[in-house]
């Protein structure tokens, strides 16, 4: 159940050029699952008119507070990281379904791959995954060091659990994040203990569900972006294409934005 | 004297139904309500206005179908819906008992299209009005709006008229360069009321990808953006027609429903920023009956086209034949 509130910045931190994490107070709310999202208002005016959807980072356990990371990308990110400590920011939360953490036991392995700032709602799930045992990886890539300014918390978590990809070698491993996967699941353990999640850019997804169904289909979940007017699945607006089903499109503000591979066109 | 200022008077009446307070939702922008439940109280509007609903079920315009401009959104949903045989089984019976009543928005390709899905409504009691949107492309017609030619909607009306006892509202379009010729026509046809605006068509381009911003390439712009253009046309409108005017197009607060209420609207809806802001709805209702307490007016009526009555009293005649 989700709800439109108004909840007080409790920090707001630059994390290199163009990343931020904000906290914002919820308390109350009711306990957000890994892949939900909120709708926030990015100032008072009426430009921009519309919500910016992000990515539950994280929920805090006692106070409910909810962590956001984001990429300053445009005018409506810019606005909010304006926004100072004791400011009052008018969301809506938590929104949307979040990863299905079914048949995730000791037994199987959790691999998470994230692009660029993709990690938000993947490291929300890893730290659930965590608090499970559930075994993980998390592989994240960007084009060059400076796009995971932000990986200081999720490297500081996840420790050797983390792998880093980036196309200019400036850190981690050089190439595509999905190269280290193809390794893991060409070199690790079974395939039939894994389960895959991702969320990245849309070539990123197509590669990964490619690795994911070659050779023993594993379970892929994906979280998917879409422009959204409202983000509660009155609009119909955020639609993406169906695979399967009688509906030629499914929300992404509701039934999604996180899908099993089989359910969309990726 | 201490006595307590009595509420004013907030109903209006729409055809044959009296509504409790003049916030309606706008068509499109409310789904049929499930989802705004979760935020307000629904007994609380004074009509629901749900979702275009076609003879046939629609699935909607290929991703992405919205962009956002300054002050107001484009969207190009293309009436995705279950069509009406699954409205009225699955969407109609969950919102009987409300108070407020349920308007089924009503859109088709062709005039045979809207008369069989009005005649099905007819037979569900929940549909206690519909809103017949003559915006959509006439396929039979070439594709041109069955709302832009004021024969065809004469026509059109008259037949969704023949086959639907209650409630009839026609919604126009503003695609046109006089309304005031649209809406004589849907008034001579048997419209029991009007609503304006529906959206103004326009586009976007993405400069980065140097392509439309819409997969459909135009959409309709809703939103504060809009809302000049709206109050300027149920201004011209009120002036031409007796039957009573649903205004909306970018209202975001009471003053902007005051503005449409004194241009001559005798209800308002609200459609985007109710997407935006759920708690839009409440906010409207009492900004309207503080404005009258706080002005002594004892009925919301009394200042349907109070504007206009103003204006033609502090002006020369010669003006007024022009202007009104
Ligand atoms: C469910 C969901 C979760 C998201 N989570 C995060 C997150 O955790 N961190 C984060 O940094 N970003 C996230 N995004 C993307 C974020 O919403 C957009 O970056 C933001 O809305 C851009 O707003 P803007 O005004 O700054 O940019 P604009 O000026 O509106 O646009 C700048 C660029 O961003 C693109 N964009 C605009 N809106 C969206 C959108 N809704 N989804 C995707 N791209 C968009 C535009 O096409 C354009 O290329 C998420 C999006 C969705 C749908
Ligand atoms: C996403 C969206 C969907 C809409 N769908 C419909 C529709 O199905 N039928 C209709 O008559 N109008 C539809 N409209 C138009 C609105 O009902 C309304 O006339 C218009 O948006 C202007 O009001 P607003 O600025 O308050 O949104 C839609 C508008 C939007 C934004
Ligand atoms: S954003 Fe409105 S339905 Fe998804």
């Amino acid at each position: 159940m989700f709800e439109q509130r108004r909840g007080l910045v409790l920090s707001h931190i630059p994390l290199g050029e163009e990343y931020r994490e904000l906290t914002v107070g919820a308390e109350g709310m009711a306990a957000a699952r890994p892949g939900q999202f909120a709708g926030l208002k990015v100032g008072k005016a009426l430009d921009p008119l519309l919500r910016r959807p992000l990515s539950i980072y994280h929920q805090d356990r006692g106070t409910g507070a909810l962590h956001f990371l984001y990429r300053v990308v445009g005018q409506g990110t810019r606005l909010l990281s304006g926004l100072k400590e004791g400011d009052e920011v008018d969301f809506i939360a938590p929104l949307g379904r979040g990863f299905s953490l079914e048949g995730l036991s000791p037994n199987t392995r959790a691999l998470l791959v994230a692009g660029g700032v993709g990690a938000a709602p993947l490291y929300f799930l890893a730290a659930r995954l965590r608090e499970k045992q559930v075994p993980l990886t998390f592989f994240l890539g960007g084009r060059r060091a400076a796009d995971l300014a932000f990986r200081g918390r999720i490297a500081a978590a996840l420790g050797e659990d983390l792998v880093i990809a980036t196309e200019d070698g400036s850190l981690g491993r050089q190439g595509l994040v999905t190269g280290p996967l193809q390794e893991f699941l060409d070199e690790g353990p079974g395939r039939e203990a894994c389960r895959l999640f991702a969320c990245g850019p849309a070539p990123m997804l197509r590669e990964v569900a490619r690795l994911a169904s070659v050779g023993g289909a594993i379970p892929l979940q994906v979280s998917l972006e879409a422009r959204m007017a409202c983000g509660f699945g009155a609009c119909l607006g955020c639609v993406c294409p169906a695979s399967g089903g009688d509906a030629p499109y499914r929300r992404v503000c509701t039934e999604g934005p996180v899908f099993f591979a089989g359910e969309v066109e990726l | 004297m201490t006595g307590k200022i009595p509420r004013p008077d907030m109903t209006v009446k729409i055809g044959s139904l009296t509504l409790e307070n003049p916030v309606l939702t706008a068509a499109g922008c409310f789904g049929f309500g499930r989802e705004f439940a979760e935020f307000l109280d629904l007994n609380s509007l004074g009509a629901i206005v749900v979702k275009g609903t076609t003879l046939r079920p629609r699935g909607g315009n290929p991703p992405p179908r919205l962009g956002e401009v300054p002050a107001g959104l484009l969207n190009a949903i293309g009436l995705q819906n279950p069509g009406v045989d699954r409205v009225m089984a699955e969407e109609l019976p969950r919102l009987k008992g409300l108070k407020p009543p349920i308007i089924v928005n009503v859109a088709g390709e062709t005039p045979e299209e809207y008369v069989e899905t009005a005649r099905r409504l007819a037979l569900s009691p929940p549909a206690a009005a519909l809103e017949v949107n003559i915006s959509c492309p006439n396929v039979a017609r070439g594709g041109m709006a069955f709302g832009t030619c004021p024969l065809q909607v004469e026509t059109l009306v008259r037949a969704v008229r023949q086959v639907f006892p209650r409630t009839l509202i026609v919604k126009l379009t503003p695609n046109v360069t006089d309304i005031r010729e649209t809406a004589r026509a849907a008034a001579a046809g048997g419209a029991d009321a009007l609503s304006l605006i529906n959206t103004l068509t326009g586009m976007a381009i993405d400069i980065e990808g140097q392509v439309p911003l819409l997969a459909n390439v135009t959409g309709g712009l809703s939103g504060p953006a809009l809302r000049p253009v709206a109050v300027r046309m149920v201004w011209q409108v009120a002036e031409t027609v007796d039957i009573p005017i649903i205004g909306m197009g970018g209202i975001a607060s009471a003053k902007d429903a005051l503005e449409f209420l004194l241009a001559g609207a005798s209800a308002v809806a609200i459609g985007t920023a109710g997407l935006v802001d759920p708690s839009v709805f409440g906010r409207v209702q009492a900004g309207l009956e503080a404005y009258l307490v706080h002005r002594g007016i004892p009925r919301l009526e009394e200042i349907c086209g109070l504007a206009r009555r103003n204006w033609k009293r502090n002006m020369p005649a010669k003006q007024v034949r022009e202007n009104g």
